[in-house]
């Protein structure tokens, strides 16, 4: 038998005389071949983390917000329980808004808190944001929000140019500028369109003022735009009454090219105006759906007496798209001291005055017509509630300095 | 070029691409490899306190690449298959033989075919061992291993190889003179 067997020795020489196997590159190839692979790595281990950081960032971004919310949620919680005294008051904001949520008045929901309300639907968190809401939901000019600024007053038309919209802006005083000649620089930096109204401003006429007379000249070019259609003219006077009732201007001059007179489509050619302001009636104007806040917005005739302007004032003026800016349930009597020109306005039985956002835009409309009819000040008495919004009912409100506030770019 | 490529160039290349290609049995490969493997030394080098000798150090770093290569080489797929096969051992070598190999002797080229039947282990052993002709204290440095595990590896190693040798030339009924030697 010839079996073939193997010692040890015999493997370990024979492995030993395998071939000795060489790398035939050029080592600078190698080397080069290195140094490529080792920056790529390089890239590749600076790819990721870069990714994971901008992964990160983006969640962050995301979640950051609601964690918010939630902090909020919870500071109001706990303020909510430090004011367990006047739990009254809280108890009566409560009941508001349920009410509110019941009536379904959804429109300022939707806009003023559009995810909180589908993410967090606690009422606490809503309470919070809504109470808020209120405070400083107010829409006119008042006194102590001026602050050394000037108010400046334009009448926009809105988009159907149906009715013109008072629309007050502050800006910084000037000593080397009058108030007419800010008036005319910031009638350019109007933002009528975000506003949800009818790009207007600035007007296509020459503008100059006679200080010594009060008497306006405004010179239109030949093709002015003013005259087409019924509709815009009365537009455009209510907005030149409006805008100019805020400068003090007694009289106004229109000429055409340097020529006296204007050609006024139906109303005939005109070569002086009259500025007709006071006494009309506010109401409610939303230019879109989903607005919270109104412009409280004068509308119609001139009116004899301010009782009429609050009667006025509880019917929707549905011509011009404006809403009754005195909802039927709340009755008043009004009362005027001529001589201080001061309104007392007295709630009747069963005028349930809340603390809520349409309450304190009620409010302003009355203010508003009350600064219209020439009055200073108006008191408010027997009201359920001490305070709606920022308005201290115990208190009398001075008129506001001008309606619908709005701040320019 | 790099001072520290260059003097392991020299001192080195030749020897660990050799390791290489007994490792992995393809000349391609083995030329990626020892890249990788220079690759390792430099961003390392730092770090190589002298407490092995260079060469020992510089091959367990090529055992290390050589190593991940045959888990790379193994997709997940072979591994779960690795699982449930039972004629694994049945390694085939569908590898052509190397030119440098196919024109040595007979015996060289079956031996060189049987490397295969070892386990990576083994592998390593016999070629650091008999090969690179390392003593048992380099091997067991490279390896980081014990003594007396690289001498039980390497009996266990030639005890494969000597049957694997012994069923080949049966099989191919070669004559064989050799009458049994002592061992």
């Amino acid at each position: 038998m010839k079996k073939s067997e193997w010692s040890d020795k015999q493997l370990e020489d024979l492995l030993s005389q395998m071939p000795k196997i060489k790398d035939e590159r050029d080592p600078h190839e190698i080397y080069q071949n290195i140094t490529v692979r080792m920056n790529k790595r390089k890239q590749r281990v600076w790819v990721m983390p870069t990714a994971a950081a901008a992964l990160a960032a983006v969640l962050f971004f995301i979640l950051v917000p609601n964690l918010f919310n939630w902090q909020n949620s919870e500071e109001q919680v706990a303020d909510l329980a430090n004011q367990s005294k006047s739990s009254q008051k809280i108890s009566m904001k409560e009941d508001a808004d349920i009410q509110e949520a019941e009536e379904k008045v959804s429109i300022e929901e939707e806009s003023a808190i559009p995810f909180t309300a589908e993410e967090n639907p606690e009422e606490q968190d809503e309470i919070g944001i809504r109470s808020m809401d209120v405070d400083d939901s107010a829409t006119a000019v008042y006194e102590e929000d001026i602050g050394g600024m000037e108010v400046l007053t334009y009448a926009i038309p809105d988009e159907n140019a149906m009715l013109a919209v008072p629309v007050s802006v502050l800006v910084a005083k000037r000593e080397d500028k009058t108030k007419f000649d800010l008036f005319e620089e910031n009638m350019m930096t109007l933002n009528e369109k975000e506003w949800g109204l009818k790009d207007y401003f600035p007007l296509k006429a020459e503008f100059s003022l006679d200080e010594q007379s009060n008497v306006l000249t405004v010179d239109f070019p030949a093709d002015h735009p003013y005259r087409d259609g019924s509709a815009s003219e009365s537009v455009f006077n209510d907005a030149l009454s409006y805008t100019l009732s805020s400068l003090d201007i007694s009289e106004i001059k229109f000429t055409t090219d340097g020529k006296p007179g204007m050609d006024l489509g139906n109303s005939g050619f005109i070569e002086e105006f009259i500025p007709e302001y006071g006494n009309h009636a506010y109401y409610f104007y939303y230019p879109n759906k989903t607005e919270t806040k109104p412009y409280i917005v004068p509308y119609g005739e001139q009116l004899s007496s301010i009782s009429e302007a609050f009667a006025a004032m509880k019917e929707n003026q549905d011509k011009a798209k404006l809403t009754a800016s005195i909802p039927a349930d709340i009755n008043f009597e009004t009362e005027v001291n001529q001589e201080e020109k001061k309104l007392i306005i007295r709630f009747g039985e069963g005028s349930d005055i809340k603390n809520d956002q349409p309450t304190l835009h009620t409010i302003e409309a009355i203010l508003l017509t009350a600064k219209d009819f020439n009055y200073q000040a108006v008191k408010m008495e027997n009201a359920n509630v001490e305070m709606v919004g920022r308005f201290n009912l115990d208190n009398e409100i001075k008129v506001p300095v001008a309606a619908n506030k709005r701040s320019l770019p | 070029m790099d001072s520290v490529f260059d003097e392991l160039y020299r001192k080195y290349h030749h020897d660990v691409f050799q390791f290489l290609f007994y490792m992995v049995k393809n000349k391609e490969q083995a030329e990626d490899l020892v890249q990788e493997v220079y690759i390792r030394v430099l961003k390392s080098y730092e770090r190589f306190e002298g407490k092995s000798s260079e060469k020992t150090w510089l091959f367990s770093i090529a055992r290390n690449v050589a190593i991940d290569s045959f888990r790379k080489q193994k997709g997940w797929k072979q591994r779960i298959l690795e699982k449930f096969d039972w004629s694994t051992s049945q390694v085939k070598d569908d590898q052509p033989i190397p030119e440098d190999i196919a024109v040595q002797n007979e015996e060289i080229q079956q031996i060189y075919r049987c490397l295969d039947q070892c386990t990576v282990d083994q592998r390593l052993v016999i070629v650091m061992r008999y090969i690179h002709e390392f003593s048992i204290l380099e091997t067991a440095e490279a390896l980081g291993w014990t003594e007396s595990k690289v001498k039980t590896t390497q009996h266990r190693a030639l005890k494969i190889l000597k049957k694997q040798m012994e069923e080949m030339m049966g099989k191919e009924g070669m004559e064989n003179e050799k009458v049994r030697m002592e061992r």
